[in-house]
């Protein structure tokens, strides 16, 4: 469904490096990374709205460059809130969005608008930040779309916004047809719903696996500063210290299942902080 | 590209846009500069640019399955609009003035003839080179771009005035003389050139301008 090979932008003061990827149909992908990781400018390469330095993106096994306009129909893509025209009622809007997509499905559309309870005859301004975010969503949903790239989609919902966007989710996936990638720093979404993690740091991926092999990987080890050897401090990827103890992540095949200290699985929001503990 | 053309006069063509045209009138002001009426267009561009950048205009063009591109040949297609519809309606109203108001000719600068409506190309496809491509150079600046643009435009044509005023061209180019009709029609067709060609070398820069910018 999705394929990216080698994607990397250069900017005077951050690299995207490398970055490659597939996610096949039927799947949501969880694209989790810290601010300025470059979640954002890797979705905005995809979408060709950021020229990538080099790389190459298939969708439906077509080349995304030379096929731009015909694939741009068959992705619906938000990126966070509607933050254009504002001053313009939702109406007006629609009615310029929707001439651009042959599958456009005015039923559905309406559906959408009746499910997030959004009136068409609002202005834009008009919504909270939430319903701004069901704006974007309801046109990316309503016409045809196969893949579906989401940049932040849960920030500024609220917790049952929240849940029943992520049910809304894996509603569009259950199918087998389409498949979705949602970026965000909110990792408790991806608990709940996505099959394949993505997990970016300083512009290069550092994690890319189901979510399960991620955390099935990985253990959570706490115990005393005492029986801490700086050969085993080496192997941790992230690790915190107080005159309590310690508390890092490592990988699993690092560990010695013998030693004297606690372990448990991590949640995929340890795996995101001890990572970028790395050097700390 | 039509449906880049529907958003465009949907949206991003303020309806102060079709005020503006009006002001073509001014050209049956006796005694009175004939570049004014005409130069609205550029204020309308300029409310167009501002208003699009408040509401992220090429950000929602961006969402839309359009090629990057189709974002520069929107906008060049919008100012053109603007530019070919304030030059039509200003038509009858520069009748009026050489035959009604003006008929002794236009005592401060050019009269509203073809010569003029040339002019006025040629100085609308200098503005149009200045400032399409330097504000794709980011995509939301426009202020800079727009006042050099218009700088330009005011440039040339006082450079076309001193021009006729300081040779004997007026005598070819200003008035209504069928004489020298031939002349002022050469000005004419040579303006509607420069202004297609000033739009398609524009078009090709901006977009050049335009691939590195991030949306």
């Amino acid at each position: 469904m999705l394929k990216v090979e080698g994607l990397s932008k250069h900017y005077p003061e951050f690299d995207l490096t490398d970055v490659s990827f597939n996610l096949e149909r039927g799947y949501i992908l969880g694209f989790i990374g810290r601010n300025g990781a470059g979640k954002s400018t890797t979705i905005k390469s995809i979408l060709n709205l950021v020229t990538p330095t080099s790389g190459k993106i298939e969708i439906l096994g077509k080349n995304f460059q030379e096929n731009e306009l015909e694939l741009k129909e068959k992705v619906g893509y938000t990126f966070g809130e509607v933050n254009y025209y504002s001053k313009t009622k939702i109406k007006t809007l629609a009615n310029v969005y929707k001439k651009f997509f042959s599958k456009w499905d005015e039923q559905l559309y309406r559906q959408y608008l009746n499910r997030f309870k959004i009136s068409e005859n609002k202005k834009v301004e008009e919504l909270s930040s939430g319903m701004k975010v069901k704006l974007g969503l309801t046109f990316a949903l309503s016409h045809g779309a196969e893949l579906f790239i989401f940049d932040e989609p849960t920030s500024g919902l609220d917790p049952i916004a929240r849940d029943e966007l992520l049910d809304l989710f894996q509603e569009i996936v259950s199918d087998g047809n389409k498949s979705i990638l949602f970026s965000t720093h909110i990792t408790s979404d991806l608990d709940k719903c996505a099959d394949y993690i993505l997990f970016i740091k300083d512009g290069k991926i550092v994690a890319n696996s189901t979510k399960d092999e991620l955390i099935n990987s990985h253990l959570i080890v706490k115990g005393s500063l005492g029986d801490l050897t700086e050969q085993l401090e080496k192997q941790f990827i992230g690790i915190k210290k107080n005159k309590f103890g310690f508390s890092g992540l490592i990988k699993k095949e690092f560990y010695d299942s013998g030693l004297p200290f606690d372990t448990e699985l991590p949640n995929l929001e340890e795996i995101m902080v001890y990572y970028n503990k790395e050097e700390a | 590209m039509k449906n880049v053309i529907y958003k465009e006069l949907k949206l991003f063509l303020s309806p102060i846009v079709y005020f503006m045209l009006i002001l073509s009138a001014l050209l049956v002001i006796p005694a009175y500069p004939s570049i004014v009426g005409v130069s609205y267009s550029l204020l309308s561009i300029n409310i167009c640019f501002s208003i699009s950048r408040a509401n992220n205009d090429n950000q929602f063009t961006a969402m839309l399955p359009v090629p990057r591109n189709y974002i520069v040949l929107g906008k060049h297609f919008s100012v053109a609009f603007i530019e070919i519809l304030q030059v039509l309606i200003a038509i009858p109203f520069a009748l009026v003035s050489v035959f009604v108001t003006n008929v002794a000719g236009n005592l401060v600068g050019i009269d509203s003839n073809m010569t003029f409506f040339g002019i006025t190309l040629i100085c609308y496809g200098v503005f149009n080179l200045i400032f399409l491509p330097w504000y794709f150079k980011t995509g939301y600046k426009a202020g800079i771009p727009m006042l050099i643009g218009v700088l330009g435009y005011f440039l040339v044509y006082v450079a076309f005035e001193l021009l006729l005023n300081f040779t004997n061209l007026k005598i070819y180019l200003d008035g209504i003389s069928a004489e020298f009709v031939g002349y002022r029609v050469i000005v004419l067709l040579s303006g509607i050139v420069f202004f297609i060609v000033s739009l398609f070398v524009s078009e090709k820069i901006s977009s050049k301008n335009f691939d590195g910018v991030v949306l």
